[in-house]
C-alpha cells in the first residue's frame, strides 16, 4: 500500500480564476450585446468598439471561463479517477499562472486591435507559442498522472480528457500557422479558400475539443457524483466516444455553406453533421439515464438541477447543430443571429450550467464547510439563470429568422422586398434589448454564483486537512480478470461485447495513438484534398495582388474586427446577387491572409463594395455613420480621420507577403513605402476634390486613406476580368455575369 | 426502481463510481444507421446525378428572374418610361442599395454627397440621355461613382428613367445645385413631333 494524498490547492486555483474570468467576459458579453441596442455605447474609443470587444468577449468566456472550468474538472477529477497526485505540483502551478498570464495578454492585445482575426483563434503569434507551451506542460502534467496511476483502467472521463488534449494541440497548430512580420503582427500560412477551410476545421472542432468532449468528461465524473447513481450505460460510452471524435473533425465545413469552397466539401460537412447527431445525444442520454431513479434528488439539490438542464441544452444545440447544417436550412440561418442564438443554447445552457453546478458541488468540499454558504442563493441562482438563458436565445433565435426572411423576401417582380439593409437591422432593435435583458439576469446569477463562493470560503477552516489515502500501486504485468463472455459468441459477437475495448482501457498510450488516429485520420480525408487538388480553386487572370496601400488598409480592416459584422462572400442566391452583385469566386481570395469571409452581417456584404462608393462617402462614414445612414449601428471611427498611418511598417508586411508566395513586381518589392506613398497621395487628392475641405489637413497620411483603398478595391478585379473578356470578344460587359438581373 | 435489479452493474469502481451495462436505446441505434445510410442517396442526388448541384440551382432559379427588356438609351425611351410606374418598380430597390448612400432613399440628397434629385437643378445634365451618361459613367473627380458594373444595360435605362421621375415629385431636400432645367430638351422634341 502506498499513501499519498490529492493536490486540491491548484483546483482551488483555477475554480476561483473561472469564477473570477467568467464574471469579467460575461460582462464584456453584455456590453457589447448593449452595443448592438444602443451603439453610442460604443463611445468612439477605439478600444471599446465592438469589432475589437467581440473577440475579447468570445476568447475570455471560451478559453478564460470554460477554460480554466475545464482544468479544474480535469485536476480534480483525474487524481481521484486514477488514484494519484498530480504528476508534478510544479507543471500544476506553471499550468495555472502560465494560463492567466495568457488570459491577461489576450485581454490586453484584443482591446488594442492586435489579432490575427480568425475567430477563437484571434491571438498573435507570440501569445500563440505560450499557448502551445502552456499545452504542453498540461499534457506533460496530465499523461505523468496517468503514467503513475494506481487506478488500472481508464475511466471515459479521463478518455475525453485525452481527446481534448490530443486534439486541442493538433488544431490550434494547424489553424495558426502564419509568418510572423512584427512582434504584434503576422500572415497566415494559408490563403482564401484554404485559410477559410482551416479556420473552420478549428473552430467547429474549437467547439468539439475545448467546449464538448471536457465538458462530457466533466460531466461523467460530477454527475454520476453528486447523482450518486451508476453511470447509465458503460457500451453507450464507448459508441459515443469514438463516434463523436471521429466524426467530429469532419463537420467543419458546414460553417462554409454556399461559399466559394468546393461543393463536396460542404456535402462532407453536412452529411457527418447529421451522423453527429446521434453520437452526441449518446453523451445526453448517459447523463439524463443516469438520473434515473434520482429524480426525488433533483428536486432538492440544485446541483443536479444545473446538471439536468445543462444536459438537456446540451441534446437541443446537439440536436439544432445537425439542423443548420442541412444546406437549405443553413441558406437561412447563415451570416443571421440564429447562430448566435444557437452557439449561445450550447454555451449558457451547456458550458455555463455544467460549470456552475461543479462549482456549486465543489465549494463546500475544497473550501471544506460540509455545505454551501447559501442554498437558497444558489437556487435562486438556478431560476434566474434559467430565465436568462430563455431570454437571451427566443429573441435572438426571432431575430435570426427574421433577418433572414428578410434578406430574401422578393417582391412578384422580382425585386428584393427590402432593397435596404439597414431597414433589416433597425427591426432587430428591440430584440437586441430584449437580450440585454436576458444577458443581464444571466450575469447577476453569476454574480450569485461569487458571493457564494467567497462566503462558502470565509467559513474555511483555519488550516485544510489533506486527507492521506492508500492505494497499492499497479504491478507491472495485468494479472487481473479479463471479461469473460458468458455463452457461444461469432467474432460479431465478441467484437460487440467490447472486451477488446476493456483492454485498451488499461493501455493508455494505446488509447492514446487511436484517439490521435481518430482525430487525425479523419482531418486528412478533407485537408488534403482542399490542398492539393487544382480546381479547389479556379485562377482568375485579372485578379491581382493588393498594392502596398491596399495592404495596409486591409491589415486596419482586420485589426478593427470589421470580419465581426461584414462578411465578404456572397453566395450564389437570387437575393444575394440581387443585394449584393456577382457571388463570390474561389479565385478571387488567393491573395487573401487572413481570409475575411466573416460569419456574421450584423452590417452588409463587402465584397462587391468597391464599385459602389466614393472615396468621401467612406471617410464621412468612418467618422460618424449615422451622419450618412440615419439609424445604423456601425460604431464611429474617427480616430482612422486622425491617427498617422505607419507607412515605413509597409515594407516588412510585403516582404513577408513575397515570402509566402504573393507575386509583387519589382518596384514594389524593392521600394513599397514610395509606392504606398504615391497611392496614398492619389487617392488624398480624389477625396480634396471631391470633398473640398478635406484640402491641407494632410488626410494622405492618415489611416482612413489607406482603409479607404482596400474598400475601393474590394471586389472589382473581377469585373476588369468582364471588361478584359468583353474587349477580346467585342461583346456589352452586362451580358456577363450573375450580378446582372432583369 | 424495481428495472434497477434488472440493469447489469460491471465490476467497475472508479472513486465509487460505478457503471451498468444498459442496451443501446433501439431508436438511437436506428438513428444513428439511418443517418450513415442516408449519405449514399444524398451524395448520388446531389453529386453523381445531373442538375442538382448548388450552381445549377442557382442558374436556374437566376433564369426565371432575367427578362431581358432590350431598352435603348436614347431621350424617348427614358421619357417613355418615366411615367410607366410598374416598369420603374424594377430599380426602385436598385436604387436603395446603389444610390440612396448619397442621394438618401427618398432622393433628397445628402448634405456634400449627392444633390437633391427632386428638384430641377442639374450638375452636370442638361437632357435624359445626359442622365444615363452620368450613371453609366460616373462624373471623374466628383463623388458620383460609375454605375456600370453594377447595373445592367436595361437596368441603366431604367434607373435613369427613375432618377428622371423623382424630379416629377418635388421635395424639398437638400439647397438645389447646379442649373435649372425647367423642361427636358427630349420633351420639346416629342412635343414637335407630335
Amino acid at each position: 500500500m502506498e499513501s499519498f494524498c490529492y493536490d486540491d490547492g491548484i483546483v482551488r486555483k483555477f475554480s476561483l480564476a473561472t469564477m473570477v474570468w467568467g464574471l469579467v467576459g460575461m460582462l464584456v458579453g453584455l456590453l457589447i450585446a448593449l452595443q448592438l441596442a444602443w451603439p453610442q455605447a460604443n463611445m468612439g474609443l477605439p478600444w471599446f468598439s465592438f469589432g475589437r470587444l467581440r473577440p475579447l468577449h468570445t476568447n475570455a468566456v471560451i478559453f478564460a471561463f470554460a477554460g480554466n472550468a475545464i482544468f479544474a474538472a480535469v485536476y480534480y477529477s483525474s487524481q481521484r479517477l486514477l488514484k494519484a497526485r498530480m504528476f508534478s505540483d510544479a507543471l500544476s502551478n506553471l499550468h495555472f499562472w502560465g494560463w492567466q498570464l495568457i488570459i491577461v495578454a489576450a485581454a490586453i492585445t484584443l482591446p488594442l486591435g492586435i489579432t490575427q482575426s480568425k475567430e477563437y483563434a484571434e491571438l498573435e503569434w507570440p501569445i500563440d507559442l505560450a499557448v502551445v507551451l502552456i499545452w504542453v506542460v498540461f499534457a506533460v502534467n496530465f499523461f505523468g498522472t496517468i503514467a503513475k496511476r494506481r487506478e488500472r483502467h481508464l475511466y471515459v472521463g479521463i478518455w475525453f480528457y485525452i481527446a481534448t488534449i490530443i486534439a486541442v494541440a493538433v488544431l490550434y497548430l494547424g489553424n495558426n500557422a502564419a509568418l510572423p512580420v512584427t512582434l504584434f503582427k503576422s500572415y497566415s500560412a494559408y490563403a482564401g479558400v484554404q485559410d477559410a477551410f482551416m479556420q473552420w476545421w478549428y473552430g467547429h472542432n474549437a467547439v468539439a475539443f475545448f467546449l464538448t468532449t471536457p465538458f462530457l468528461g466533466l460531466m461523467y465524473y460530477f454527475l454520476p457524483k453528486a447523482a450518486e447513481r451508476p453511470v447509465y450505460s458503460y457500451r453507450l460510452s464507448i459508441l459515443h466516444f469514438w463516434s463523436l471524435v471521429f466524426i467530429y473533425i469532419w463537420a467543419g465545413p458546414h460553417h462554409l455553406h454556399y461559399t466559394s469552397i468546393p461543393e463536396w466539401l460542404s456535402t462532407l460537412g453536412m452529411l457527418f453533421s447529421l451522423m453527429l447527431w446521434m453520437p452526441s445525444w449518446g453523451g445526453m442520454l448517459n447523463g439524463l439515464l443516469t438520473l434515473r431513479g434520482a429524480w426525488n434528488k433533483v428536486a432538492e439539490d440544485p446541483v443536479l438541477k444545473f446538471y439536468v438542464v445543462g444536459v438537456t441544452f446540451y441534446g437541443m444545440s446537439t440536436f439544432e447543430g445537425p439542423m443548420l447544417s442541412i444546406k437549405s436550412v443553413n441558406a437561412l440561418s447563415h451570416y443571421t443571429d440564429w447562430t448566435i442564438a444557437h452557439v449561445h443554447a450550447g454555451a449558457l445552457g451547456w458550458n455555463g450550467f455544467m460549470t456552475f453546478g461543479m462549482l456549486y458541488w465543489l465549494m463546500p468540499r475544497l473550501f471544506q464547510t460540509g455545505k454551501l454558504w447559501s442554498h437558497r442563493l444558489c437556487v435562486t441562482h438556478f431560476w434566474i439563470g434559467t430565465v436568462g438563458i430563455l431570454l437571451y436565445i427566443v429573441p435572438i433565435w426571432t431575430a435570426g429568422i427574421t433577418q433572414g426572411l428578410m434578406w430574401r423576401a422578393l417582391n412578384e417582380n422580382g425585386t428584393l422586398m427590402y432593397s435596404d439593409f439597414l431597414d433589416t437591422v433597425t427591426k432587430l432593435r428591440p430584440l437586441y434589448w430584449a437580450r440585454v435583458i436576458g444577458g443581464t439576469l444571466y450575469l447577476a446569477g453569476a454574480a450569485m454564483a461569487a458571493i457564494n463562493m467567497f462566503q462558502t470560503w470565509r467559513m474555511r477552516p483555519s488550516r485544510y486537512e489533506e486527507p492521506v489515502i492508500q492505494a497499492a500501486a499497479l504491478e507491472k504485468v495485468y494479472t487481473g480478470p479479463s471479461p469473460k463472455l458468458s455463452g457461444n459468441h461469432g467474432p460479431i459477437g465478441r467484437f460487440a461485447a467490447m472486451a477488446w475495448h476493456r483492454t485498451w482501457e488499461r493501455k493508455p498510450i494505446t488509447f492514446t495513438v487511436m484517439t490521435t488516429l481518430a482525430v487525425v485520420s479523419a482531418s486528412m480525408f478533407e485537408i488534403i484534398p482542399t490542398f492539393a487538388i487544382k480546381s479547389v480553386v479556379e485562377p482568375i487572370a485579372s485578379v491581382k495582388p493588393y498594392t502596398p496601400l491596399e495592404v495596409a488598409g486591409r491589415d486596419i480592416y482586420v485589426s478593427e474586427g470589421c470580419y465581426n459584422c461584414h462578411s465578404q462572400q456572397i453566395r450564389p442566391m437570387r437575393h444575394e446577387v440581387l443585394r449584393y452583385g456577382e457571388y463570390s469566386k474561389a479565385g478571387e481570395f488567393i491573395y487573401d491572409r487572413p481570409f475575411q469571409w466573416g460569419s456574421r452581417r450584423i452590417g452588409p456584404d463587402l465584397a462587391r463594395v468597391g464599385n459602389k462608393l466614393t472615396t468621401s462617402w467612406h471617410v464621412r462614414h468612418f467618422n460618424r455613420p449615422s451622419d450618412l445612414s440615419p439609424g445604423s449601428i456601425m460604431p464611429s471611427y474617427p480616430w482612422l480621420l486622425k491617427d498617422d498611418l505607419d507607412f515605413e511598417a509597409i515594407q516588412g508586411k510585403i516582404n513577408a507577403l513575397v515570402k509566402l508566395g504573393t507575386p509583387y513586381e519589382d518596384a514594389v518589392k524593392q521600394d513599397a513605402v514610395s509606392v504606398a506613398r504615391a497611392q496614398a497621395d492619389a487617392v488624398n487628392a480624389k477625396l480634396v476634390s471631391e470633398a473640398p475641405e478635406f484640402a491641407g489637413k494632410g488626410m494622405q497620411n492618415k489611416k482612413v486613406i489607406a482603409l479607404t483603398a482596400y474598400l475601393l478595391r474590394l471586389g472589382t478585379d473581377i469585373s476588369k476580368d468582364v471588361e478584359d473578356k468583353s474587349a477580346q470578344n467585342g461583346s456589352g460587359a452586362q451580358e456577363v455575369g450573375h450580378g446582372q438581373s432583369l | 426502481m424495481s428495472k434497477d435489479v434488472d440493469d447489469p452493474l460491471l465490476d467497475h469502481n472508479y472513486d465509487g463510481i460505478q457503471e451498468y451495462d444498459n442496451p443501446l436505446p433501439g431508436w438511437w441505434k436506428l438513428l444513428f444507421w439511418a443517418s450513415i445510410v442516408l449519405c449514399v442517396p444524398y451524395t448520388i442526388y446531389y453529386h453523381v446525378m445531373d442538375g442538382h448541384s448548388i450552381l445549377d440551382r442557382f442558374e436556374l432559379d437566376m433564369k426565371a428572374n432575367v427578362v431581358s427588356l432590350n431598352l435603348t438609351a436614347d431621350g424617348a425611351t427614358i421619357l417613355a418610361l418615366r411615367n410607366d410606374p410598374e416598369k420603374l418598380e424594377l430599380v426602385k430597390g436598385k436604387f436603395q442599395t446603389l444610390c440612396a448612400a448619397c442621394h438618401r432613399p427618398d432622393g433628397t440628397g445628402m448634405p456634400a454627397l449627392g444633390p437633391n434629385l427632386t428638384d430641377k437643378y442639374w450638375k452636370n445634365v442638361k437632357s435624359l440621355t445626359d442622365i444615363h451618361r452620368v450613371l453609366t459613367n460616373g462624373v471623374p473627380g466628383t463623388a458620383m461613382v460609375a454605375q456600370v458594373s453594377n447595373l445592367n444595360k436595361d437596368e441603366l435605362v431604367l434607373m435613369s428613367a427613375y432618377v428622371a421621375s423623382l424630379s416629377l415629385n418635388p421635395k424639398a431636400g437638400k439647397e438645389p445645385e447646379g442649373e435649372e432645367v425647367p423642361a427636358w430638351p427630349e420633351e420639346a422634341q416629342s412635343k414637335g413631333s407630335e
